[in-house]
């Protein structure tokens, strides 16, 4: 699973339909999380998968969505560290942990010219959070098996 | 309504858990969880949870196949029994 | 033995069957499921959070904790297999200078 598969069919439909569709679809159920069914957990599932077909059909050596394993780990901590800002920025505010009613969202709601309330500002937060870890996590184990792999 | 398309597909997801179980090559195991996981995510979807459709279809059929497949390339294709 | 076990999976599966004709219909806002947290959920999203997803709303506000804790099982999962597989790949390596 390391070298690269030539075939001119798969590369095209991989590289040039399927990888950019799926990961524009994936961002999609991020920022759509609390409209439509999805959210971080989810969006963050599928862009893994189209990473993970990128490492398929052009082989785990030169594929070109590469990612350095110390950037996914930091990634990993990221999403993390973005979970615990949405929880502890409450803290600061004044209110419970995880407890997202004082969030100011008036200057997003003037820059985005949508009415958002504080809550669904919070839960966008989180799902960022999810979102990065999960794609960190998947990615990353994903690189080490195929590191590790003989053929 | 459409009781007899979720009764096929039940019928489906039983037949593929069992040629999954049953098949002597793991690289086929592997793609008939796939499918299992697609028929489940099919099922699901025609339940009403759609979040957990989604996550089935991307995480069942997709990641954890390709992961399966990782794991089974360092270890050995066939299993003894 | 191996009749006997059949039978014994036909019977338990006649059990099941004759037993879900008993279950209420799926989503069922009158079933004893959906009478005890679900009504006050939905309202409080409606108020409260006012967002069109309710599950959205129950994972990541409400249900908090528990997502805050299936993140980090997943980050100790990557963590796991990092130190697992990290530690296998470097052994051959070093035991042909030796």
């Amino acid at each position: 699973m390391n070298e690269r598969y030539d075939s001119v069919i798969l590369h095209f439909i991989a590289r040039v339909f399927l990888v950019p569709l799926i990961i524009v679809f994936g961002i999609y159920v991020l920022l759509h999380g609390e409209l439509s069914p999805g959210g971080g957990f989810q969006a963050g599932a599928i862009v893994a998968a189209a990473l993970l077909l990128v490492r398929l059909t052009l082989g785990n050596r030169q594929g070109a969505l590469r990612i350095p394993q110390g950037l996914l780990i930091w990634l990993a901590c990221i999403g993390l560290g973005v979970y615990m800002f949405g929880g502890i920025l409450p803290l600061i505010l004044g209110d419970n942990f995880l407890d997202y009613a004082r969030i100011p969202v008036e200057w997003y709601n003037q820059f985005a010219g949508e009415p958002r309330t504080a809550r669904s500002m919070g839960i966008f937060i989180i799902e960022v959070g999810v979102f990065f870890g999960v794609v960190a996590v998947l990615v990353l184990i994903y690189d080490l098996l195929a590191g590790s792999s003989r053929q | 309504m459409i009781w007899w398309l979720e009764l096929a597909l039940f019928g489906l997801l039983v037949v593929t858990a069992l040629i999954a179980l049953s098949v002597r090559d793991m690289i086929a195991a592997v793609a008939t969880l796939s499918v299992y996981s697609f028929l489940a995510a099919v099922l699901l979807a025609l339940m009403g949870a759609v979040d957990v459709a989604l996550t089935e279809a991307a995480l069942g059929a997709g990641v954890t196949g390709v992961l399966l497949i990782g794991a089974i390339s360092v270890v050995e294709r066939r299993t003894p029994d | 033995m191996r009749v006997l076990m059949f039978e014994f999976l036909a019977a338990l599966i006649a059990l099941l069957i004759w037993a879900s004709a008993d279950l209420p219909d799926r989503a069922d806002p009158l079933a004893p499921a959906n009478q005890h947290l679900s009504p006050e959920l939905t309202e409080l999203t409606e108020s409260e959070v006012v967002i069109p997803n309710l599950v959205s709303a129950i994972l990541a506000d409400f249900r908090s904790y528990d997502t805050l804790g299936e993140t980090f099982v997943i980050f100790t999962a990557g963590l796991a297999v990092l130190l697992v597989l990290q530690v296998s790949r470097r052994v051959p390596e070093e035991s042909p200078d030796e």
